[in-house]
């Protein structure tokens, strides 16, 4: 009974198995399609899908090296970064516009008319203010100003204020140089900007891994002056002390090493804050003493006479007669300074006293052309390739240009302007034996603390033989001992130089003016080694103006100051020398 | 369906070692994660101490900035330059 009713039942692993069937074709079936789907995503879609993943999570930055940095020869910082906030405002985000008008003005010390203009733009993005004060952004920031936000930018310093303002010049709003040595080596100091892809999580924060420290910024590439920041600072401290002192209109002083042609100092008159220029007038901005051209006066008298001397057509105890104050030229007349009247003088007492006629009688006996190519030869007319933007090259007319009196003008510094620099290359050509030498002012290049590339001093052609140049230095201390230049000495070294006074040109009338002279004074010291060349050039001075009274104490005082400083022992000082052993 | 004791043995066996090999698999990648978010924290407390030093180093110069020191030398300390007797110059001889 049992047994028959056990038949017609069917049995249970019988229905599972069949179940079990089913699920398997569904669930074979369904991993099928997902097999075929997965198949399409991945190997059919598969470099489509990975872009949009790509965009999600991968993100494309910019890094920035930031502007290189200047030193002086002592690695002395001179232009440096500093990170600042700018702020910007996204308007649609601002929930309370007359309390943001109000906080904002007051913060930023903007004006209400300003802010409200740019809290009505219909715009997403509006720089409120650009490289913000610490201060000002920190007081900002504590407000929480919806709509309000920050970015980080590099600002450029000048630690040391107005020093060689005139010579590094400046950079804009966006780091760009605009002037100086800040805008000739801008490709340079200008940095690059790295793109680099980052993860970042479902957050959006950035995830590194492999690449560590990919966000760093590389070093920037950092530039090496030949400037000494303390040589300069007593040179721009002197200068103005004196351009104050005589009420002058303004004023040059340039520090040089006539064998490398290093410019150690380069002082201008007025100065101005590069941190601040927009306060300063733009004429500030320049550099006189390479873009501006000045007729040289007597201070070019020695180009005359060591032109003459390296020819033989005179030599320093030639005697030549000086016509008593008086000589005619076709119409004009030329007179002396001060109204001298010397009768013969030799060509060394020429160039001591400063003899107007005395220098014309020794050019007559080059003539026109000679004159002419050794005035070339010195570097006038010439762009002197020192790194500096707007450089002039003076103005120097053909000699087939030349009229009658330009070989009279010529010779006592009239008829020819010259830059305060081409002016001082030359003398250093006199004072180094005969060699022109390239102004030099960046030693090199520096990257991550190592020198990268040098600029090594030039020389580009020898303009005198070094016997012409030791006449020419006896000759030029004689100056300074007995003739017109005696303020210029310095205690302790003999010191070769010239002095000058050239009238300036009435830009009213087109005539020479009367009141308004140059007051100069050039030379080198120790004269017999000669470690530096030093121009002042004061303009328009005012109750003296002869250069041997204005200029020569300002040369004076920065030679004894440079020569204590490069540690050059003067005459009847104690000196040891100690043997390391 | 019944499973003997040995094959339980067996799954759960398997069941292990897949769960530490995706253990293994995916630990490392948390723990990078993890230490990356640390690395950027880091990164961030040295480049904040970095533009600290900047500033100082900043402050420094501009503080000793000639046109300052030199004021306060002749002004507040009354300090002059030395008189030629005063100096004295030494050479260090650098050969051996």
């Amino acid at each position: 009974m049992s047994r028959a009713k056990n038949n017609n039942v069917k049995s249970p692993l019988a229905g599972f198995k069949n179940r079990l069937g089913l699920v398997v074709c569904l669930l074979g079936l369904y991993g099928a399609g997902l097999t075929a789907r997965l198949v399409y995503l991945q190997v059919v879609q598969h470099e489509q899908l990975l872009a949009e993943a790509e965009k999600q999570y991968v993100e494309k930055i910019e890094i920035n090296t930031g502007r290189g940095k200047i030193y002086d020869r002592n690695h002395n910082p001179l232009a440096t970064n500093v990170d600042v906030e700018s702020v910007y405002l996204n308007p649609k985000e601002v929930t309370d516009k007359k309390q943001a008008l109000r906080q904002l003005t007051h913060s930023l010390d903007l004006s209400p008319e300003t802010v409200q203009r740019k809290l009505d733009s219909r715009r997403h993005f509006v720089w409120l203010k650009r490289k913000i004060a610490l201060t000002e952004a920190a007081r900002l920031k504590d407000k929480g100003i919806p709509g309000v936000g920050f970015i980080r930018e590099s600002r450029r310093f000048y630690p040391k204020r107005a020093l060689a303002a005139s010579t590094l010049g400046f950079v804009g709003l966006d780091n760009q140089g605009l002037e100086g040595v800040e805008h000739y080596f801008d490709d340079l100091l200008k940095g690059s900007t790295r793109k680099t892809y980052v993860e970042r999580d479902a957050r959006g924060r950035p995830l590194l891994d492999a690449e560590e420290g990919v966000l760093a910024p590389s070093p920037s590439h950092d530039l090496e002056l030949t400037l000494d920041e303390t040589i300069q600072f007593h040179t721009e401290t002197v200068l103005t002390r004196q351009i104050e002192q005589y009420n002058a209109r303004g004023g040059v002083a340039i520090v040089m090493e006539p064998r490398s042609g290093d410019i150690l100092s380069m002082a201008t008159y007025p100065p101005f804050n590069p941190n601040r220029y927009s306060a300063a007038s733009p004429e500030a901005w320049r550099n006189p003493a390479v873009s501006h051209a000045y007729e040289p006066g007597s201070i070019f008298k020695p180009i005359v006479a060591a032109a003459a001397v390296e020819e033989g057509t005179a030599s320093p105890q030639d005697i030549f007669f000086c016509e008593n104050g008086e000589f005619r030229i076709g119409k004009a007349t030329i007179g002396e300074a001060a109204n001298h009247r010397f009768g013969w003088l030799s060509l060394s007492k020429i160039i001591a006293h400063s003899s107007n006629i005395g220098a014309i009688k020794v050019a007559q006996t080059l003539g026109d052309r000679r004159f002419f190519d050794y005035i070339k030869r010195f570097g006038f007319g010439t762009r002197s390739g020192v790194s500096l933007p707007g450089e002039s090259s003076g103005m120097l007319r053909s000699v087939e240009n030349w009229s009658g009196l330009s070989l009279a003008s010529i010779s006592f510094g009239h008829e020819i302007s010259v830059t305060p620099l081409q002016m001082v290359t030359a003398m250093a050509a006199i004072a180094n034996g005969g060699e022109l030498v390239k102004p030099r002012l960046a030693r090199g290049v520096w990257k991550d603390g190592k020198q990268v590339t040098h600029y090594p001093p030039q020389v580009v052609r020898r303009v005198i033989s070094p016997t012409t140049s030791r006449k020419m230095i006896g000759m030029l201390k004689e100056v300074v001992r007995k003739g017109t230049g005696k303020k210029a000495a310095v205690k302790g070294f003999e010191v070769a130089g010239k002095t000058g006074t050239a009238q300036k040109i009435d830009p009213e009338t087109h005539h020479y003016s009367s009141d308004n002279y140059i007051a100069s004074f050039i030379g080198f010291v120790p004269a017999e080694s000669p470690r530096l060349v030093i121009l002042v050039m004061i303009d328009e001075p005012r109750d003296k103006y002869w250069g041997g009274e204005v200029a020569a104490p300002v040369f004076s005082e920065i030679a004894r100051e440079t020569l204590r400083y490069l540690n050059v022992p003067p005459q009847g000082e104690r000196v040891f020398v100690l043997d390391r052993a | 369906m019944r499973l003997t004791p040995r094959e339980f043995r067996v799954v759960a066996l398997v069941t292990v070692v897949f769960s530490l090999s995706a253990l293994t698999y995916v630990w490392p990648n948390v723990r990078m994660v993890l230490l990356a978010y640390e690395f950027q924290k880091q990164q961030r407390i040295h480049q904040a101490l970095l533009s600290e030093n900047e500033l100082l180093l900043l402050e420094r110069e501009s503080l000793t900035s000639l046109d300052r020191i030199a004021p306060l030398a002749t002004g507040e300390l009354g300090m002059h330059p030395a008189e030629p007797g005063q100096v004295i110059t030494v050479f260090l001889n650098q050969k051996p």
